[in-house]
C-alpha cells in the first residue's frame, strides 16, 4: 500500500472534521443521557457517519481516510459503536446504499440505518450457495411495476431483528451465473418473509434461515441494473472485509486486551511458558494493529483493496492463537460455560450498542471472481465478561456459576474465516488462479421450504 | 519396537464390538438427550460395558473382576468411546477411580471397591488436584483430621464407608470430574498435626461414601454438555483412609500418568471422527458444480487434519505401551501423549468446523459437541504447555544432570 501524500488542504480538512466532532459532544452534553440513538442521530446530522458520504447523507463529501479523525474524538467522548449496534447495516448496506441508490432512497433509510432504528441483514448465502455465491437459485422475477422473489436464504446473521435486509436474486436463469443476478433491498416485514432462528454452537440463536414466498418488491427497490448484482454484491462485500480489517483501535484494546486482562487478574496461574507466549501474542497484535493503521491512512479515498483482506487474515488467526492462550491460562475454570441458553428477551430487543464485539466470520471465495465472500456477524452477548467474574478470586468458582464466554467457541466464527481471507489476498493479486465453475446449478428458482423445523436441511449438501 | 503399534486379534476385535456397540446404543439423537438430562448418562448403558462387553476393566486385575489386559486395550476401548461421545462416568470411574485405587496397597478396599467399578454397577469420582500436569500436593484444598469422637459414620455398607472412619475431612474441590453423581468419593487431603503449625502435613487418599454426613455437591455447568462436573465440599466429613504417606502421593502421581496416556486415546478416537466426518463432507458438499475436497484449501486442511490425528495416535499408544510394559519413562511417555493428543485434537476440531462451513456452526451439527470436548479435555489433567514444562524438565534439564 503506497504512502499517502501530506498536503495541506487535507489538513485543514481534518481540522474542519476535528471542530465538527467536537461541536458535535458539546451539543451531546453527558454522553449518559443521550440514547444510542440520540447520539449516533447527531452524528450523523453532522456529517461524520461516513465523511466521504455527500452533506445531508450522512457525510461531509471529504475524503473517508479523515473518517478516522472524527471516529477517535467521538469514541472518546463516548459515543456508541455505530458499527457494533448494527453491523450489517453500517457495514455494508451503508457503503452499499451510497454507491448504487438513489437519492430518494438514501434519505430514507441512512439516517435510521446509521442510528440502529432499523436493523440491517443481508440476504446472500443459500443452503447451495455459499462460498459459490453466485451459484444462488432464489428468483426474482419481474411483474409490472416490481418484482416477486421466491426462494430460501440461510445463515442470515440477525434477521430476526432487522427491518431491511440486502438481498441477491437471480432474475435471469439464461446467462451465465454471475450475469443473471439483481441486487434488491427487501423489507424484513413484507408479507412472505418468513424468519426462522437457527441455534449456533454458543446456544444462542443469532443467525436464521428466511423463506420468501411470493415477496413483492418495488423496483425502485433495486439496487444498480438488472443484471448487474453481482458487481453491486462486490461493493456489499468489499466493504464488509475492510469493516472487518481495520477498524481502528488503540494500543492493547481488542481481542489482546482480554488475555492481558487476563494475566493481570490472575498471577495465580502465571507461568513463564505462558509468559513468553502472551509476549509473542502481543507483539503480534501490535504488528496487525499497525499495519491496520497504515492501511486506513493509505486508504484516504477511492475503494477498498487489498490492503483491509490482509488485515482480516492475520486478524482471524491472532483471534483464534489469543483465545487458545486464555484456554489455556485458565485451565479448568476455561472448562465451564454459563449457560447455553438462548434468553428469549436478548432476541426481542436489538443488540443493544456497545453489547460486545461482533466477530465476523466470511467464507471462501470464488478466487476468479471475488475477493471476499459474506458476512457472519455475530454479536457476543456475554461480552469479556470472564475477566470480571474470574478476577482474583478462586472461591468465586464454587458458586454462583462461573461465567465466561467460552472463547473457543466464538473464536470458531474467525477459526472458520481464515480460507476467505486467505483466498481474498490472492485474489487480489495480480496472476490470480482462475478458476471457473463448470457448470451452473443454479438456473431453477427454489421454491422455499415449507416444513416447520428449526434448520431442517440447511446447508446440507445439494 | 517391533510389537509397539501392532494390536493382537482381540483388541481388533475389540475395537469393533465397542464401535459396533456405541453405534447401537449410543448414536448422536441419545449423545444428545442424555447432554439434556439430569444424571447425563444412562446408567444401564454404562453398567452393560462393563458386565455384558467387559471393557471397562481391561487394565483392572483379574483377581478384582478386570482383564488385566492392560493399557493399550482400555485406550482402544476409550478410543471408541470418544469417537462416540458415549456418556457415562469413564473419567470419574475409569481412567481416575480405577487407576487409584488398582494402585492401593490396601488389597481389602481393592476386592470391596473395584468390582463395582469395573462391572459399571457403580461410579467414583477423583478429588485430587491434577490438572497441572502431575499430582501437585501443594493444590490440596481438603485437609484431615483424626476423629477423637468414636461415634460410627452413619451406619451404611455402600462403597466406602464400611470400615469405621478415622479422619474428617474439611475443605472444597473444584472440577470434580463425575463428582455429583459418584457413589464413592476418592480425595486427596492434607494430614495435619492440628497444632496450628501448618507446615508439616502429609498428603493421605480418603474413601467418601456418597451419603456421608457433612457433604455437599454441587453440578457445575460445563462447555462440554456431555461431561459433568461438581464442586464437591466437605464439612467434618467422615472419611475412611486409603492411603497414607507416601502411597497417597505416588499413587496419585502414577494415576495422573495413567490418566494422561487414556485421555489421550479418547482424545485420538473423538479427533479420527471428525476426520471422517470431514472427508466425507469434502466428497460430498458441492459448490462451484464440484465436490469442495476438489479444491486444494479444502485437500489440504483434510491431509492436516490426517497428519494431526496420526501423529496423536502414535504418542498415545506408546504411552499406553510404555507404562504397561516399561519401555519408556513413563512420566515422559505420559506428559509426550497429553502435549501432543491435546493440540491436535482442539486443531483438528476448529478444522473441521472451518470444512463444513455454515452448517458446522450450528447447534445441530455434532462438530460443536467435539469442539468443545476437545478443549475441555485439554484443560483436564495439563495443558499441553504444562506438560511441555514438565517434558522440558525431563528431558533438558535432568539430562543435563545425568
Ligand atoms: C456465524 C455465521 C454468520 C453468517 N451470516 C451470514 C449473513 O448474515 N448473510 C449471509 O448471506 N451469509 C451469512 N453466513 C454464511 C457464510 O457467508 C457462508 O457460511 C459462507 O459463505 C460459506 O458457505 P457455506 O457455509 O455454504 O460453506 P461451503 O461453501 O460449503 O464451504 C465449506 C468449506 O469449503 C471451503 N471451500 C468451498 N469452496 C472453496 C474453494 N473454491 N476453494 C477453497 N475452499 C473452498 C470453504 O472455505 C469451507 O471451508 C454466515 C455464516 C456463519 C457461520
Amino acid at each position: 500500500m503506497p504512502w499517502p501524500a501530506a498536503g495541506t488542504s487535507q489538513d485543514d480538512d481534518r481540522g474542519r472534521v476535528e471542530r465538527t466532532a467536537r461541536a458535535v459532544l458539546d451539543g451531546i452534553g453527558d454522553p449518559a443521557t443521550a440514547t444510542t440513538a440520540e447520539f449516533l442521530g447527531a452524528c450523523y446530522d453532522a456529517g461524520l457517519a461516513w465523511v466521504h458520504f455527500p452533506v445531508g447523507f450522512g457525510g461531509l463529501g471529504l475524503p473517508a481516510g479523515l473518517q478516522a479523525a472524527a471516529d477517535a474524538i467521538l469514541a472518546a467522548g463516548g459515543r456508541p459503536d455505530p458499527f457494533l449496534n448494527n453491523p450489517i447495516g453500517v457495514g455494508m448496506a451503508g457503503p452499499t446504499l451510497h454507491g448504487h441508490a438513489g437519492e430518494e432512497l438514501r434519505a430514507k433509510l441512512l439516517r435510521p440505518l446509521y442510528t440502529g432504528e432499523q436493523m440491517w441483514a443481508q440476504l446472500f448465502s443459500e443452503p447451495g450457495a455459499g462460498s459459490d455465491l453466485a451459484g444462488l437459485s432464489t428468483r426474482a422475477v419481474r411483474d409490472g411495476d416490481g418484482w416477486v422473489v421466491d426462494g430460501q436464504k440461510v445463515w442470515t446473521s440477525l434477521a430476526h431483528l432487522a427491518s431491511w435486509a440486502l438481498l441477491l436474486a437471480r432474475t435471469d436463469p439464461d446467462l451465465p451465473k454471475h450475469r443473471g443476478l439483481t441486487y434488491f433491498i427487501v423489507d424484513m416485514h413484507a408479507p412472505g418473509v418468513e424468519v426462522r432462528p437457527l441455534r449456533q454452537a454458543t446456544g444462542q440463536a443469532e443467525f436464521n434461515e428466511v423463506c420468501l414466498t411470493g415477496v413483492r418488491i418495488p423496483d425502485a427497490q433495486r439496487l444498480g441494473d438488472v443484471g448487474q448484482g453481482w458487481n453491486v454484491a462486490m461493493t456489499t462485500l468489499m466493504n464488509e472485509r475492510s469493516a472487518i480489517g481495520d477498524s481502528a483501535l488503540g494500543r492493547d484494546s481488542g481481542t489482546i486486551a482480554d488475555a492481558l486482562g487476563l494475566w493481570r487478574d490472575r498471577p495465580d496461574l502465571h507461568s513463564p511458558a505462558l509468559r513468553l507466549r502472551l509476549a509473542d501474542l502481543w507483539t503480534q497484535a501490535e504488528a496487525y494493529r499497525l499495519t491496520g493503521e497504515r492501511a486506513r491512512v493509505a486508504r484516504t479515498a477511492g475503494p477498498p483493496g487489498p490492503e483491509a483482506s490482509i488485515g482480516k487474515l492475520v486478524g482471524a488467526e491472532l483471534n483464534q492463537k489469543i483465545y487458545d492462550f486464555c484456554m489455556d491460562m485458565l485451565g479448568p475454570e476455561g472448562t465451564l460455560y454459563d449457560s447455553y441458553d438462548d434468553p428469549a428477551d436478548a432476541l426481542a430487543a436489538p443488540v443493544p450498542a456497545g453489547a460486545g464485539e461482533h466477530d465476523r466470520g466470511r467464507n471462501v471465495a470464488d478466487p476468479a471472481q471475488r475477493p471476499g465472500r459474506a458476512g457472519a456477524s455475530v454479536a457476543r452477548r456475554r461480552p469479556r465478561r470472564h475477566r470480571k467474574t474470574l478476577a482474583g478470586h478462586p472461591a468465586g468458582l464454587t458458586h454462583p456459576a462461573p461465567t465466561h464466554p467460552a472463547p473457543a467457541v466464538h473464536d470458531q466464527i474467525s477459526a472458520r474465516s481464515r480460507q476467505s481471507a486467505r483466498a481474498g489476498v490472492a485474489a487480489s493479486l495480480p496472476e490470480r488462479c482462475r478458476e471457473r465453475a463448470g457448470s451452473d446449478r443454479c438456473a431453477h428458482g427454489g421454491r422455499p421450504r415449507r416444513t416447520g423445523t428449526r434448520s431442517g436441511r440447511s446447508g446440507e449438501p445439494s | 519396537m517391533s510389537s509397539e503399534f501392532t494390536w493382537s486379534a482381540e483388541q481388533v476385535e475389540l475395537r469393533r464390538t465397542v464401535r459396533a456397540f456405541a453405534a447401537q446404543l449410543s448414536p448422536q439423537e441419545e449423545v444428545r438427550r442424555l447432554m439434556a438430562s439430569p444424571l447425563g448418562h444412562d446408567p444401564a448403558v454404562w453398567s452393560r460395558l462393563g458386565e455384558e462387553l467387559g471393557v471397562l476393566g481391561l487394565a483392572t486385575d483379574e483377581e478384582y473382576d478386570g482383564v488385566g489386559d492392560g493399557l493399550v486395550s482400555q485406550a482402544v476401548v476409550i478410543a471408541e468411546l470418544g469417537r462416540a461421545l458415549v456418556c457415562g462416568p469413564l473419567l470419574g470411574s475409569i481412567i481416575l477411580g480405577a487407576t487409584v485405587l488398582g494402585g492401593l496397597n490396601d488389597k481389602a478396599a481393592r476386592a470391596e471397591l473395584l468390582p463395582g467399578l469395573v462391572a459399571g454397577r457403580t461410579s467414583a469420582a477423583l478429588a485430587a488436584p491434577l490438572h497441572r500436569g502431575g499430582f501437585d500436593p501443594t493444590a490440596v484444598t481438603v485437609t484431615a483430621t483424626v476423629r477423637h469422637s468414636a461415634s460410627s459414620p452413619g451406619g451404611t455398607s455402600s462403597p466406602g464407608g464400611t470400615a469405621t472412619a478415622e479422619h474428617t475431612l474439611r475443605g472444597s474441590v473444584t472440577h470434580v470430574l463425575d463428582g455429583a453423581a459418584a457413589d464413592l468419593l476418592l480425595v486427596a487431603a492434607a494430614i495435619g498435626g492440628g497444632d496450628g503449625d501448618g507446615d508439616g502435613y502429609t498428603i493421605g487418599l480418603f474413601a467418601v461414601n456418597a451419603d456421608a454426613a457433612g457433604l455437599v455437591r454441587q453440578s457445575t455447568p460445563t462447555m462440554d454438555l456431555t461431561r459433568r462436573q461438581a464442586t464437591v465440599s466437605f464439612n467434618d466429613v467422615p472419611a475412611r483412609l486409603l492411603a497414607a504417606a507416601p502411597q497417597a502421593a505416588a499413587v496419585l502421581a502414577t494415576t495422573a500418568e495413567t490418566a494422561a496416556v487414556l485421555l489421550a486415546a479418547e482424545q485420538v478416537g473423538a479427533a479420527q471422527y471428525l476426520l471422517d466426518l470431514s472427508v466425507e463432507y469434502a466428497r460430498t458438499r458441492l459448490q462451484f458444480g464440484r465436490p469442495i475436497g476438489s479444491f486444494q484449501a479444502v485437500k489440504h486442511l483434510c491431509a492436516d487434519m490426517l497428519v494431526l490425528v496420526e501423529q496423536a495416535r502414535s504418542v498415545a499408544y506408546h504411552g499406553a505401551r510404555a507404562l504397561d510394559e516399561g519401555t519408556d519413562d513413563p512420566r515422559i511417555a505420559a506428559s509426550l501423549a497429553q502435549s501432543v493428543c491435546s493440540k491436535a485434537f482442539t486443531q483438528v476440531a476448529a478444522m473441521a468446523v472451518q470444512v463444513h462451513g455454515g452448517i458446522g456452526f450450528t447447534w445441530k451439527h455434532p462438530a460443536h459437541l467435539y469442539l468443545k470436548r476437545a478443549y475441555t479435555d485439554a484443560a483436564l489433567f495439563g495443558s499441553a504447555d504444562a506438560h511441555q514444562e514438565r517434558l522440558a524438565q525431563l528431558v533438558l534439564d535432568e539430562a543435563g544432570t545425568s
